[in-house]
């Protein structure tokens, strides 16, 4: 059995475009700490932020987000 | 975003102090009701258990005047969607269901108590409202101020 995480590419596409994780939660209208759990995997957010980063980072939700399988439980 | 944060730990203060003040104020009304109910304390009221309610009850105000404090700083600025975005209602959902499970496991330890010692309904019930309110407000305060690398400036 492979469970799926959500990986992403915030932080790089971040970089890219110089922007700060203040900067991206106030264009997204959120606060620091939801991008910065989202970058950090911890928190997993909704379609609709998942598009509103894509937005305001100028990517699609597919560069910016992606599966990643692992195996659970000794499968 | 600094108005933003400033106003998060305003938040986590003022929920962290409701819910001490409130263990402490109950906590205490609790001791005196056990003290009342199983006579172990003379005629003179246990200055301990007084000056604990009083400190509790003084803190409890306290904690409700700052949240009218924090939530006209948020009408003011305008940030109530910032600041109860999503991580903020996950945090909010599993602090409730931790406290739910808190709450039962209250329940069963009280049942399990009173195949032993009987006790009065106000004691179950003042010990079930230390519980249900306490747990999740410190869960809620312990989600919001973990996690976070501080990694603003990359």
């Amino acid at each position: 059995m492979k469970v799926s995480e959500l990986g992403n590419r915030i932080k790089a596409r971040r970089a890219e475009q110089g922007m700060t994780q203040a900067q991206l939660a106030e264009a997204v209208g959120v606060t620091r700490k939801t991008i910065n759990t989202v970058e950090n995997r911890i928190f997993v957010p909704s379609t609709i932020l998942a598009l509103k980063m894509a937005e305001a980072l100028g990517a699609s939700v597919d560069e910016l987000f992606f599966l990643e399988e692992e195996a659970a439980g000794g499968d | 975003m600094d108005t933003i944060n400033k106003l998060i730990r305003q938040r986590d203060m003022t929920l962290s102090l409701a819910a001490l003040s409130f263990v402490v104020w109950q906590g205490g009304q609790l001791a005196e009701d056990l003290v009342v109910e199983r006579g172990w304390g003379g005629d003179e009221p246990n200055l301990v258990i007084v000056f604990s309610v009083l400190i509790g009850a003084i803190g409890w105000a306290l904690a409700s005047f700052m949240f009218l404090v924090y939530a006209g700083r948020v009408s003011k600025a305008k940030v109530q969607s910032v600041l109860q975005d999503e991580l903020f209602d996950q945090h909010k959902r599993i602090a409730l269901r931790i406290g739910y499970m808190a709450l039962i496991g209250a329940i069963a330890a009280l049942l399990a108590v009173d195949m032993f010692v009987t006790f009065s309904a106000e004691i179950a019930i003042r010990a079930l409202l230390i519980v249900g309110i306490s747990v999740p407000l410190i869960t809620f305060v312990l989600l919001s101020m973990g996690g976070d690398d501080d990694g603003d400036a990359e």
